[in-house]
């Protein structure tokens, strides 16, 4: 840093390529830049691909130079630590199955920033190896791929720490963000919707932060895999639909903390596997098919202080003992009763409804929803409880909603 | 008449037959970590005695999944994996080679393709050849 410091100041320059520039091609450009440099683009299209930034400087567009790989490859390469890519137009990175061609690739740097730009019909977006103490902020990132197969991930770090990615806006792509292998990294107020698998993806990426950022329409969720100390904050998961579909799925997850999250019209609003040791606390769960699905694998979790309103199961487990500690809950389903007037209902809940435990070992049996039987079996049940786990049960549920 | 039943008897036996599927690649599911099956360069599949067809996006889940006693080895039938040079190829792990490519990452990163044996090895990633011994005990090691 300090030597940039002293470096840019004696020799900055800006370098204007297009109509009037002094460079015709963005490359003639990139090679003449020095450290410092500033590469200003006109206004036009720019078919160029296989760039590749060496040296810290400023490559900017001002939001209407666009560089058009036209299916080709790679559009832009940064192999140097200090360099600032902003407001460019990057357009149609080539599909390959032998290499993860993006619109943006950081290999090996740090202290870059990748800013207001917009993405179209890449096959990868912004993609960042190996790399630390960058931003990626307010960049919109759109991919047109009707299949998963032929998408790449909009924002994917591998290899990573102390990332920023904030104020995106991904669709249309594989994963909308997509986390390998990274650390101590924070994802914020991004918008990632409609994409072809998850809206966001964790993969063996530890201590972690993401919060206030919407998740809508992604045909998978969003899921969080095989990592640790991970939080998760007020963010949204709304309108995720199919089978195999969660709005948020988290498998092998340890000691992370997920609060003040919203979930609503999800399939399953929150799935958990092999994950223990969390803390789930003061979320909104609404309108669900499930609030939540918690496997006989998902031990040691608590979940306080969350409203489940108006879900057609609050929860389903596979299992009829409880591993996991429910206290202090809001269920808009609770018919008890507060005498002592203290907010607390005086008669504990049981979460798992007969219907529920069935649909969990045969799934057809959903058909049933809503038939008078159903009906007549959980009020049967409510009365004499013969199969409903006695054990999963909230003894102090809150009469009020807390969020 | 008796003809006919013959026939019926050899369809209802083809039906049932031990054979492998395709993978429907950004539709299905992993029966192991539950991930989207997703790039069409990965993928294995476990074949039962009794025709059942498990799915996997990885090989690493497919190791994990037999360790993991999901399946009982002596039901297994046949075991496919997908063939890195024909995205979407099942080729039988018998006639599959490894290749340890650190920079090539796959779903579950262990960085690890197959090829089917005896493909040429111009334009794929480079990497260390492994046998499927090698790669069983490095997804045993790094097992998610």
């Amino acid at each position: 840093m300090l030597l940039f410091g002293v470096a840019v100041p004696l020799s900055a320059r800006v370098l204007w390529v297009g109509t009037g520039g002094e460079f015709p091609t963005v490359e003639a450009a990139l090679r003449a830049a020095r450290p410092g440099d500033t590469v200003r683009l006109q206004p036009g299209v720019y078919r160029e691909w296989g760039l590749v930034v060496e040296v810290p400087i400023v490559l900017e567009g001002g939001g209407e130079a666009v560089l058009d790989a036209e299916g080709k490859g790679e559009i832009l390469l940064i192999r140097a630590s200090g360099v600032t890519i902003r407001g460019l137009v990057l357009r149609r990175s080539g599909m390959s199955f032998l290499r993860d061609n993006a619109a943006i690739r950081l290999d090996s740097v740090q202290e870059c920033r990748i800013e207001q730009n917009r993405l179209e019909e890449n096959f990868f977006g912004i993609y960042l190896a190996r790399s630390a103490r960058c931003t990626v902020q307010e960049n919109s990132i759109l991919g047109k791929a009707e299949r998963e197969a032929s998408a790449g991930n909009g924002i994917h770090l591998w290899y990573c720490r102390d990332i920023l990615v904030r104020g995106n806006t991904i669709a249309g792509h594989r994963d909308g963000i997509y986390f390998e292998f990274v650390q101590r990294s924070t994802v914020e107020e991004n918008h990632s919707e409609g994409n072809l698998r998850y809206g966001l993806h964790f993969m063996f990426s530890d201590s972690c932060l993401y919060r206030r950022n919407r998740f809508r329409e992604n045909r998978a969720g969003v899921a969080v895999m095989y990592s640790r100390f991970i939080t998760m904050e007020e963010n949204r998961f709304e309108d995720n639909w199919g089978s195999s579909v969660f709005g948020l799925l988290l498998k092998d997850i340890y000691r992370s903390r997920i609060r003040r999250n919203v979930f609503v019209h999800n399939t399953v609003g929150m799935y958990l596997e092999g994950s223990d040791h969390n803390v789930v606390d003061s979320n909104r769960f609404e309108r669900n098919g499930w609030a939540l699905r918690l496997m006989a694998s998902a031990q040691r979790n608590v979940f306080r202080a969350n409203s489940f309103v108006a879900n057609t199961f609050d929860l389903s487990t596979n299992s009829t003992r409880s591993f996991n500690e429910l206290r202090n809950n809001y269920w808009s389903r609770y018919r008890g009763y507060d005498l002592d007037g203290d907010g607390y209902g005086d008669v504990p809940f049981h979460p798992v409804g007969l219907f529920a435990l069935l649909v969990e070992r045969f799934p057809p049996v959903v058909l049933f929803l809503h038939s008078l039987l159903v009906e007549l079996l959980e009020l049967a049940e409510r009365v004499f409880p013969v199969l409903t786990p006695a054990a999963i049960v909230d003894p102090q549920p809150l009469m009020g909603q807390p969020v | 008449m008796k003809r006919w039943g013959v026939l019926l008897g050899i369809v209802l036996l083809q039906a049932c037959a031990p054979a492998p599927e395709p993978i429907r690649f950004g539709e299905e599911t992993c029966v192991y970590c539950r991930m989207g099956i997703a790039d069409p360069r990965y993928g294995a599949e476990i074949v039962t005695r009794t025709g059942r067809v498990y799915k996997f996006d990885a090989l690493e889940c497919m190791i994990a999944f037999e360790a993991a006693g999901e399946v009982d080895s002596g039901q297994v039938h046949s075991r496919w994996v997908v063939d890195f040079a024909q995205p979407g190829q099942l080729v039988r792990l018998e006639d599959a080679e490894f290749v340890f490519a650190p920079e090539v990452p796959s779903p579950m990163g262990l960085n690890v393709y197959a090829v089917k044996r005896s493909t040429p090895r111009e334009g794929l990633p480079a990497g260390q050849p492994v046998s499927w011994a090698q790669v069983v005990q490095m997804a045993r090691r790094a097992s998610p």
